[in-house]
């Protein structure tokens, strides 16, 4: 009975194979998402070698005259301390850059954990952790970080991390539950629990393989927030503190002097701004590919 | 043809092209034919033959990426691909209607059923007003007994009998020149089916509608169209009046689905289905010569070669094969008949229900959806199970499982009580308890390979791991047939009956003792089912597994089973010998569900209607609760006292007040006429 998987196998395959790059295809044939990724790719440079981007040293005090608005020379102006803004603004990425996707992977991993709990029990467990979800999520966000930033006594990158990481799992678990729940009313778990599986492994083996596609939007879309998030919390001093030329510590530290200054806060707030549109171009991509 | 009288559907040549990845793939491959006003015509043929297709075409409401690209359609004289954008509007809204199979998805959900019908006629410009009372007169005409209090209701609150005909009311709102129906009662039961199908051929002969009939079902066919045109791989291969074409195929495509579909009281001990082998040509394939020539046994170099043209075999009746004369001794696929053991009834039976009953409390409300049912399935042995839905088919499976704790009762295994849930069942117990599930799509984890779901069967069920898991995968997969390349793919890359293979590979990897199958083939086409159903017959012969088998294919049933329950509203009402309960005298329900069934032959049995839907299991009938709707109702008796299911006569069971010989004679002489259902 060879001839039984013949002809449509041989089809078939071509197509499953096609799925994949079917995806990416579609993802770099947008254009916006290839903007947005260029975007990303030059902040990453930048971050990564701020020595060969900068054309002056963005840290050391007293280099130029100080206040200078922009011009040929300083594209940017000056700041206060006569510094180049320009060599600051192109070596600020680096924090935002390193919280934002580790807050993000965080709060997507234990968002995805939690939604698979709630998902696949229900009942009980599900109506629990649903109220407290709701507190959480009832609360403005900097409220919660300075709430548990105040609890744990002390501020610093990782506490950072740690708190967008708890406050954007609700979030996502939220998402990742109702997707388990429409993938737990399929006969594949039923036939699972038939054969005696034990539920960690129709949690994570059986149904997290099928609930990729809103992981991955909801880690891109989480990813844009987490950045505007960093922003806000090191605007209002957690995290790092001058002479960091972090983006949003140069707000920080000039918008009072925003008349007539305006150049030390504009410029740092576009490349905020460039980072967050950049992602979420991207993110909207990811989003209509997966989400077909 | 005449001017004044133009056909109401004329099809000549059309093409029809979808564009994927670029390329214009051909899904129809010029196709031909007419319909007269007032008359029917069935388009037949297996998933993926183009039947949607063609009745997208005709509508000219194809998705983006598909094309008429040659051909001409005409409804009621009028060139429909000539139309432009806003022509086509009103051919849309006045020339022709379209009834799809799923009812519930064709209705709005949020707007109650009186504004939705009420919009069929506004769109035609009547007024608001004259809409509504339009509006309960269509819904009377397709006999809705109360028409507004159906209007103030919203379609979750319908049943899908009437959720039907509320679309087959709007449909006919316009007084349609032509009625596309694509498998309108596909997701009926059989009784609600017949009812569905006696309104539209009621409508149609009273408004003169021609009919566009889309099924794969040949005994709907058979029972409701003119003429009949087989489809496959965008060809029309045999086209003509529908008795010929079903008494006296002349394509061998036509030949192998008739053999392929148990009817007419065949068993699995009378040998097994003929199946078509290989697969529907993958879309847009360039065939140069007749499209079934690669699934065909009488195909020969001219075949591959050359397409035959039409032939016109008998006054009115065409079919493209060069060989038509000698399609019908087409030669059989499957020939190696095997022997199933007798069932030795002596020893302790396998698996023994006693008195299992599940309430489940669903707001306030007691719902009782099994009631004392008790029975036993003996090695090698398939008991089906049928019934409307609602019967409680589904929870006895589910109870027998361990899904749903029973209420009541017990489930014995060689003996011994199982523990009413499975989760507090042993490994053993397990295994030998596992299940074929109705979709395969939804059965098997979409990103687990072949090779990972079977080997973790393996691994839970027969407790074995490692390099000897890897020998038995493959032994595994070679038991139902499927190839070991087979084994690196995932379900996405297989067709419906690989699929199914798989799942029964699964179900089979602990070497089970039942096997529950809830409607294992109803979602395959018929030629793929008919090798599954040899596939669990074979197993059944090679491994004595027996099966607790549920269809609404009374055919499929019949074939595959050794005895048969009927459950009505959870309770049995009749068990016994597959032979003796389809042959009768059997159960004034079996002999309705029966009589419901419409075949191929036709005529046959005398049509039995059952007035209205299964009652509520919150609030059953008092005494026999088939008193309701039962035609051979005796009197007040049947309303009062509950009939004890007792043995009628040796291993036939029946809850009934009318005793046995009076059954045969009443139902020898044919359906009683309606008055005698009233009570006396």
């Amino acid at each position: 009975m060879t001839s039984l998987e013949a002809a449509p196998a041989a089809l078939a395959r071509s197509e499953a194979r096609t799925a994949r790059s079917e995806r990416l295809r579609l993802l770099v044939r947008s254009r916006t998402v290839i903007i947005g990724l260029i975007v990303i790719a030059l902040w990453i440079f930048c971050a990564v070698f701020p020595g060969l981007v900068t054309p002056h040293d963005p840290v050391f005090d007293n280099q130029f005259t100080p206040n200078l608005s922009p011009t040929w020379g300083h594209l940017f102006g000056t700041d206060t301390n006569g510094r180049d803004i320009l060599s600051r603004v192109l070596a600020g990425s680096r924090n935002v850059l390193l919280i934002a996707p580790a807050a993000t992977l965080i709060g997507t991993v234990l968002g995805t954990i939690l939604g698979l709990i709630t998902g696949f029990f229900r009942g009980v467990v599900d109506d629990a952790a649903g109220r407290v979800i709701d507190a959480v999520m009832s609360l403005p966000l900097i409220i919660t970080a300075i709430l548990i930033v105040t609890a744990i006594g002390k501020s610093g990158t990782w506490v950072v991390v740690l708190i967008i990481g708890l406050i954007f799992s609700p979030v996502v678990s939220r998402t990742v539950r109702a997707a388990v729940l429409t993938e737990g009313e399929l006969d594949y778990v039923q036939a699972a629990r038939l054969r005696g599986e034990r539920a960690p492994y129709i949690m994570f083996s059986e149904i997290l393989p099928n609930v990729m596609s809103p992981v991955v939007v909801e880690f891109t879309v989480r990813l844009g927030y987490a950045i505007f998030t960093v922003a806000s919390l090191t605007f209002i001093g957690f995290g790092v503190a001058p002479p960091s030329p972090d983006w949003a510590a140069q707000i920080n530290q000039y918008w009072t002097l925003i008349d007539p200054y305006w150049w030390m806060t504009l410029f740092p707030a576009l490349a905020i701004a460039s980072l967050v549109v950049a992602v979420n171009l991207v993110a909207d991509g990811v989003r209509e590919v997966y989400e077909r | 043809m005449s001017a004044e009288a133009p056909l109401a559907l004329e099809v000549s040549d059309l093409e029809l092209v979808y564009r994927v990845r670029g390329i214009d793939r051909p899904v129809l491959r010029g196709i031909s034919f007419s319909i007269e006003r007032g008359r029917s015509y069935g388009l037949v043929g297996e998933s993926g033959c183009g039947k949607s297709t063609a009745a997208l075409g005709i509508v000219r409401y194809l998705p983006r990426n598909g094309r008429i690209s040659g051909g001409a359609v005409s409804v009621a004289g009028q060139d429909v691909l000539a139309l432009s954008p806003r022509e086509l509007r009103g051919y849309h809204a006045r020339a022709v209607s379209m009834v799809y199979q799923n009812p519930g998805s064709a209705l709005n959900p949020g707007i109650r059923v009186g504004a939705q019908v009420a919009e069929a006629f506004t769109v035609l410009g009547v007024s608001r007003r004259d809409a509504t009372d339009r509006a309960r007169e269509a819904l009377a005409r397709v006999q809705i007994a109360d028409p507004s209090s159906v209007m103030g209701r919203y379609p979750h609150q319908l049943s899908g009998g009437m959720q039907q005909r509320v679309v087959i009311a709007m449909a006919l709102a316009k007084d349609p020149a032509l009625l596309i129906l694509d498998e309108p009662t596909t997701g009926l039961d059989a009784t609600v089916e017949a009812e569905v199908l006696d309104l539209v051929a009621q409508l149609q002969a009273e408004l003169h509608t021609a009919v566009l009939f889309i099924s794969h079902n040949l005994g709907v066919i058979s029972k409701m169209c003119d003429r009949v045109g087989v489809l496959y791989a965008g060809k029309l291969v045999e086209e003509g009046p529908v008795g010929v074409v079903l008494q006296d195929p002349r394509h061998p495509y036509t030949v192998g689905l008739l053999r392929c579909i148990p009817r007419g009281g065949v068993r699995k001990d009378h040998g097994r289905l003929d199946t078509i082998p290989g697969f529907l040509p993958s879309l847009g394939a360039d065939i140069p010569g007749c499209v079934f020539a690669d699934r065909c046994a009488l195909a020969d170099e001219r075949c591959h070669a050359e397409p035959p043209e039409v032939i016109e075999v008998a006054s009115d009746h065409i079919a493209r094969c060069f060989h038509h004369e000698r399609a019908r001794d087409l030669p059989r696929a499957e020939v190696a008949d095997i022997a199933l053991p007798p069932i030795d009834r002596v020893p302790e039976p396998l698996v023994r229900f006693d008195d299992l009953g599940k309430v489940f409390h669903q707001r306030g409300h007691d719902v009782h959806a099994l009631v004392g049912v008790s029975a036993a399935i003996w090695p090698g042995e398939t008991l089906g199970l049928v019934g409307e839905s609602g019967s409680g088919k589904t929870t006895l499976a589910r109870a027998v499982l361990g899904i749903v704790g029973p209420s009541s009762g017990a489930v014995e295994l060689e003996g011994r009580r199982l523990a009413p849930v499975f989760q507090k069942r042993t490994r053993v117990d397990l295994r030998a308890l596992q299940m074929v599930f109705q979709n395969p799509d939804s059965a098997l984890n979409r990103r687990h390979s072949v090779r990972r779901i079977l080997l973790r069967s393996l691994h839970k069920l027969a407790g074995v791991r490692g390099t000897e898991a890897e020998t038995r995968v493959v032994h595994l997969a070679e038991r139902v047939r499927l190839s070991e390349r087979t084994l690196t793919q995932k379900p996405v890359q297989l067709s419906g009956g690989l699929k199914q293979r798989v799942a029964i590979a699964r179900a089979f990897a602990g070497d089970p003792k039942l096997v529950v199958c809830d409607e294992p083939t109803s979602a395959l086409d018929v030629s793929v089912q008919a090798a599954i159903l040899n596939l669990l017959v074979e197993l059944q012969a090679e491994q004595r597994v027996s099966y607790l088998f549920i269809s609404h294919d009374l055919g499929v049933v019949r074939y595959i089973s050794d005895r048969i329950a009927v459950l009505y509203l959870g309770r049995l009402m009749e068990l016994g010998p597959a032979d003796v309960v389809f042959d009768g005298p059997h159960h004034p329900y079996a002999e309705a569900l029966l009589s419901a069934v419409p075949t191929i032959d036709g005529g046959g049995r005398h049509r039995i209607k059952l007035e209205g839907d299964i009652p509520s299991a919150a609030a059953p009938p008092s005494g026999c609760v088939f008193h309701t709707r039962c035609p051979r109702k005796i009197g007040a008796v049947c309303e009062e006292t509950e009939p004890p299911l007792v043995a009628v006569e040796k291993n036939h069971l029946m809850r009934c007040h009318i005793p046995l010989e009076e059954l045969r004679t009443l139902q020898t002489a044919g359906a009683p006429a309606p008055d005698t259902a009233t009570p006396l």
